[in-house]
């Protein structure tokens, strides 16, 4: 009872504590702002394979392999997967305006299936929007009204319209009015748009200068036979019909997507006959008759391939058990079509997670974690060292009050807890605050750090080095409530030997105290 | 262990050693001092500095105990109520000193940071913990008020002990001593830091606690002006009691 009465008035009215108490709070917000810092960088590599692969990613790269149709027919029929899309992934040259070029990985796919399966549909940056995004307190973002309104000179086109072309990734040909290919561009990679707080600017407000609508681009591929081999590159020109912006770099600056049927063209990937033998001209002498006759050609016929099918398993699914489902189908088909023509190929297929393709990263990541975390909580031992200083000190100053509370009947545990008690206070309320700290820390990080950019000229997040647009702002609560009760712990650690101390001390030297 | 009876001392010393070791020397500051206290009795103990009163009181009051008997030397033996005090355990100890016995020192010694009313009631505090303070609450903050009034503070309870006399202090001090009804007040040289007047109100104070003869009080002091106001004063020199005598006061006389 005594305890709770001295703990109260010495924490208002000491100085000292509340150093401790601050000191508390910076060690607790200094580790929960990197444990959600770094953390959510993590948890957000993790999880963005999903925008844009799914959860498993089937393979054979370079030649690719057939029969997908039936992969996809299985895989679907099982009931712990959603969807399965097919595509074509290589990689290609982005011919742009004004002669330059742009490296990028080139994605083919069905856009309806693949937007079943990733989160292709929320990539689409530019569509009408009702509300400004959270960052953009001007209300400056284009898409916010008639895109008429923010550009001028012909080719106007809806936001909706170019919302409607990104997802069918379709244009029309203006020659023959008939639907082909388009191309949507990661929205870093033309270089037609910078980014603002929250939202991208368009450098131009001239129509034809803006590319998604209907501006164009020159696609070369450079095509691989079934052994490998490379054939003469391939060139298309294909309209661009909208952008992606899906926050992770690697997509937004280096990766455009088209339709499949466009890639399987250029890669020679499309099914169909194909001579083996040429006939023609050439002319043999029929055996029965003795006559000249014409060698008609030979063909086979071949079917389509893809590279790739991404997955995606039931929501709330683990992912093993995505996996094993997976495996499953795949196993079956490969052993229903491994003997027929091209079967050959299917033995090559790898199955894979986001997780697991990423693997030596997300591992550097892990281990950059807990030997960052290691370190600050190592420097967080200061605030022990710093309570132990300061309890020593106030221990000493309230000699003569431990040698009166002893003298009036109050027991050593007693005494101990009086101190033990006033370092939990001090954790429980630096802890508290070093919570709030940090919460409000990596809330706001990307207004700190573009704030610290534009002000200072210092800018930390480097996008093309961590993947991600947006540095992580969420804090996890089970991570909040570990730091806040290692805060807590560190102060009555901390107080330990000092409680001891008074406990142990002898009354009578105490009241004699100095 | 003795049973208690009116007639058996409430407080006993008996051949009382006590040796400080300061460095590498033992100092004895008791060397063999016997005094008792009889319930209801006013006792002074009378000496200079360093006759070893302090520490007698603190042995009286558990706050230090006695040597231990080594070598054939007896260390010597604190009794209340003929219990020894070597024999009480650490928690039955604490409860001496927090129920049975009140403290008043020179210096007052009032936690700085409490009002007037905290530092009477932390004592209570103390020996009710938690639960059992919560119970007796209203009961005990009564009886500081009324301990307060009687000390003349009733109108200083929010106070903080920087903002009052020596005086005053004294008087909290005396009040806090008394919240639990002890049957023994301690007081360590009670004036010894206060004018003449304020002295006086201190002494004033304290006999007006004596609770009409039942309580027991054992005063150190080195005023022989203050011991006259005892029932009878026992003189303490150089660790040994050598001289015993009755003084005007009003309270019963025990033998020594």
């Amino acid at each position: 009872m005594y305890q709770g009465l001295l703990t109260r008035k010495y924490l208002t009215r000491k100085i000292m504590p509340l150093l401790s108490a601050v000191a508390v709070a910076l060690c607790t917000a200094m580790v929960l702002v990197t444990w959600s810092v770094m953390g959510g960088f993590l948890n957000t590599l993790l999880t963005s394979g999903r925008a844009m692969m799914g959860d498993v990613k089937i393979e054979v790269s370079g030649v690719g392999f057939p029969y997908y149709d039936d992969l996809i027919e299985r895989l679907e029929a099982h009931p712990d997967l959603v969807a399965a899309a097919p595509a074509v992934e290589w990689f290609g040259q982005i011919g742009l305006p004004h002669g330059r070029v742009a490296q990028a990985a080139v994605w083919g796919v069905d856009p309806e299936r693949y937007a079943r399966v990733t989160h292709y549909t929320d990539a689409l940056h530019w569509r009408p929007i009702d509300t400004p995004t959270r960052r953009d307190t001007e209300g400056a973002d284009p898409r916010l009204g008639p895109a008429s309104e923010y550009f001028t000179g012909p080719g106007v086109r809806s936001w909706d319209s170019v919302l409607q072309r990104g997802l069918s990734l379709t244009a029309i040909d203006e020659r023959t009015n008939e639907p082909v290919p388009g191309i949507a561009l990661g929205i870093r990679l033309s270089g037609q748009s910078r980014p603002r707080p929250g939202w991208y600017e368009p450098t131009s407000r001239f129509a034809e200068d803006f590319l998604p609508f209907g501006g164009r681009v020159t696609l070369v591929v450079l095509p691989s036979d079934t052994q490998g081999r490379m054939i003469e590159p391939r060139a298309r020109i294909v309209q661009v019909v909208n952008e992606i912006q899906s926050g992770i770099a690697q997509v937004d600056g280096q990766t455009a997507i088209t339709r499949i049927d466009l890639m399987q063209d250029l890669l020679g990937m499309r099914g169909g006959e194909r001579v083996i033998e040429p006939g023609g001209f050439r002319v043999d002498i029929d055996p029965v008759t003795g006559d000249e006759r014409f060698v008609a050609p030979v063909t086979v016929s071949e079917p389509s391939r893809v590279t790739t099918v991404f997955v995606r398993g039931r929501d709330g699914l683990s992912m093993d058990a995505i996996v094993e489902a997976t495996r499953g189908a795949t196993e079956a088909f490969i052993h229903a079509n491994s003997d027929r023509p091209q079967g050959g190929l299917l033995r090559y297929l790898t199955l894979a997670t986001w997780e697991e393709i990423n693997a030596q990263f997300v591992a550097a990541v892990k281990k950059e974690i807990g030997l960052v975390l290691f370190l600050f909580s190592f420097i967080s031992l200061t605030a022990v060292f710093l309570v132990w200083a300061i309890f020593w000190s106030m221990v000493n100053e309230k000699t003569k009050d431990i040698g009166i509370l002893r003298a009036i009947g109050a027991s050593r545990r007693g005494v101990a807890w009086l101190w033990l008690r006033y370092a939990l206070s001090i954790g429980v309320v630096g802890s508290a605050l070093g919570l709030a700290i940090s919460y409000l820390i990596v809330r706001n990080i990307n207004e700190i750090h573009d704030w610290m950019d534009t002000a200072l000229g210092l800018s930390i997040w480097d996008p093309s080095i961590y993947l991600f647009a947006k540095i992580p702002d969420e804090v996890d609560p089970l991570h909040a409530a570990v730091v806040g009760l290692g805060g807590v712990l560190a102060a009555i650690f901390g107080a330990m030997v000092p409680a001891i101390r008074a406990a142990r001390m002898d009354p009578v030297r105490a009241l004699r105290f100095e | 262990m003795s049973e208690h009876n009116d007639q058996t001392p409430i407080l006993e010393a008996r051949d009382v050693r006590k040796t400080y070791r300061l460095g590498r020397v033992d100092v004895p500051v008791l060397k063999g001092a016997s005094i008792t206290a009889a319930r209801g009795e006013w006792l002074a103990i009378l000496g200079a500095s360093g006759s070893g009163k302090s520490t007698m009181l603190h042995l009286l009051g558990g706050l230090d105990r006695p040597d231990a008997s080594r070598g054939g030397k007896k260390g010597g033996e604190i009794l209340y109520k003929g219990q020894p005090l070597r024999k009480m355990g650490a928690r039955r100890l604490d409860r001496y000193r927090a129920a049975d016995v009140g403290f008043v020192f020179q210096f007052y010694h009032l936690l700085p940071e409490l009002t007037v009313m905290e530092n009477v009631l932390i004592g209570a505090m103390v020996l009710h913990g938690r639960l059992g303070y919560r119970k007796r609450r209203d009961e005990i903050r009564a009886r500081a008020e009324s301990l307060l009034k009687q000390v003349g503070l009733s109108e200083r309870l929010r106070h903080r002990p920087v903002e009052l006399s020596g005086g005053e202090r004294q008087r909290v001090a005396v009040a806090r001593a008394l919240v639990n009804d002890p049957g023994v007040l301690l007081a360590d040289e009670p004036t010894g830091n206060l004018d003449r007047a304020s002295g006086g109100e201190v002494l004033e104070s304290i006999a007006s606690m004596r609770d009409e003869g039942r309580r027991t009080i054992v005063m150190v002091t080195h005023d022989a002006t203050v011991a006259a106001r005892a029932d009878r004063v026992i003189e303490l020199r150089d660790g040994l009691v050598v001289q015993k005598s009755a003084s005007g006061g009003v309270g019963r006389a025990a033998a020594v």
